[in-house]
């Protein structure tokens, strides 16, 4: 996958789990738990929605990684 | 709260992520048998004395998007595994935000949840929602230094809040269930099973007439870090305690 691709799969997600935010304004490199208030709950909705986007599994150790926009374009991204 | 973090720990690694659990769950479930482990902290204010309920009917305080608090009941949450505890959490979280809650999730608690931990905050001071008699307040679950064996060692610690009605219960009342929250917060596998159903519950309970589940938004909280043991009031008739739980 590349970047362009992750940028849309995670905003994609973000759009469902907190409808109100334009994720299009968002700093790349802010924590997406408080620019999108999310609580435990949504971040595990937004784990889910995007492991199910990419066909692959997000184990727990890595939900740090998911921490800001930019990480998670990262993370996404195939080496 | 390092057992019950290796538990779920555990529990989450093998699963995928729809079913993995966080950490509210847990407290959720700890708290729910703490409560009906005898103290009176689980009922309601009626006509000014109080009336112990036999059943938890677990009130939960979720912000909605866009503002505003609804705090939904999960039934008979004594009763709940920690799982099952948190797909419960899970629909009611879901159903809150998009207004589709059931009629037995806008029930009346009979005890009530406040996790602004999940946002960060250290430390929660709920204040109380009439007839209920005690709020619970979860802090942030966090790794933290703590001294083992006279050597400080990182340890996953909570602090959690009693907000409680002094007509209801007095100081030691609180001692106790805190206490025995804690003691079921370091015991994760008791918390996996399902309780046995004990002698003096006949299913259903005896709740009072339905009543909207919707609270007005006055929750405090504190931002900054509190020490053990300081008592605050917390509204007219109420006390908070506190109580810190490591390992």
């Amino acid at each position: 996958m590349g970047h362009d691709d992750a940028v849309a799969v995670v905003v994609g997600v973000l759009s469902k789990v907190a409808p109100e935010v334009d994720p299009t304004t968002v700093d790349p490199t802010a924590d997406l738990r408080v620019v999108f208030d999310l609580d435990s709950m949504d971040f595990l909705s937004l784990v889910e929605g995007v492991a199910a986007a990419v066909g692959r599994d997000i184990p727990e150790s890595d939900y740090p990684q998911l921490q800001t926009l930019s990480s998670a374009c990262d993370y996404l991204v195939d080496d | 709260m390092g057992p019950a973090m290796s538990w779920m720990a555990d529990h989450n690694a093998g699963l995928p992520v729809a079913s993995r659990m966080v950490p509210a769950a847990m407290l959720a479930t700890a708290t729910a048998r703490a409560a009906v482990s005898g103290s009176p902290v689980n009922g309601h204010m009626v006509d000014g004395s109080f009336q112990a309920a036999d059943t938890v009917q677990l009130g939960m305080a979720v912000s909605l998007r866009g503002g505003g608090l609804v705090a939904p009941v999960i039934s008979d949450a004594h009763r709940l595994d920690a799982p099952a505890m948190m797909t419960q959490l899970r629909d009611l979280v879901s159903r809150a935000r998009s207004g589709r809650l059931t009629s037995a999730q806008m029930g009346d608690p009979t005890i009530t949840i406040t996790n602004l931990g999940d946002r960060g905050t250290d430390a929660v001071f709920g204040v109380i929602y009439p007839p209920q008699v005690a709020m619970v307040g979860f802090g942030v679950v966090a790794q933290r230094p703590w001294v083992v064996d006279g050597v400080v060692a990182p340890a996953w610690l909570v602090t959690v809040t009693l907000a409680a009605d002094h007509r209801a219960s007095d100081g030691r009342d609180g001692a106790t269930f805190l206490g025995e929250l804690g003691r079921l917060l370091a015991d994760p596998d008791q918390l996996a099973t399902i309780p046995a159903v004990s002698a003096s519950g006949p299913a259903g309970g005896s709740d009072i007439a339905s009543r909207s589940g919707v609270a007005a938004g006055s929750d405090s909280a504190t931002g900054s870090g509190s020490t053990t043991g300081s008592g605050s009031t917390t509204g007219s008739g109420s006390d908070a305690k506190e109580g810190r739980h490591g390992s």
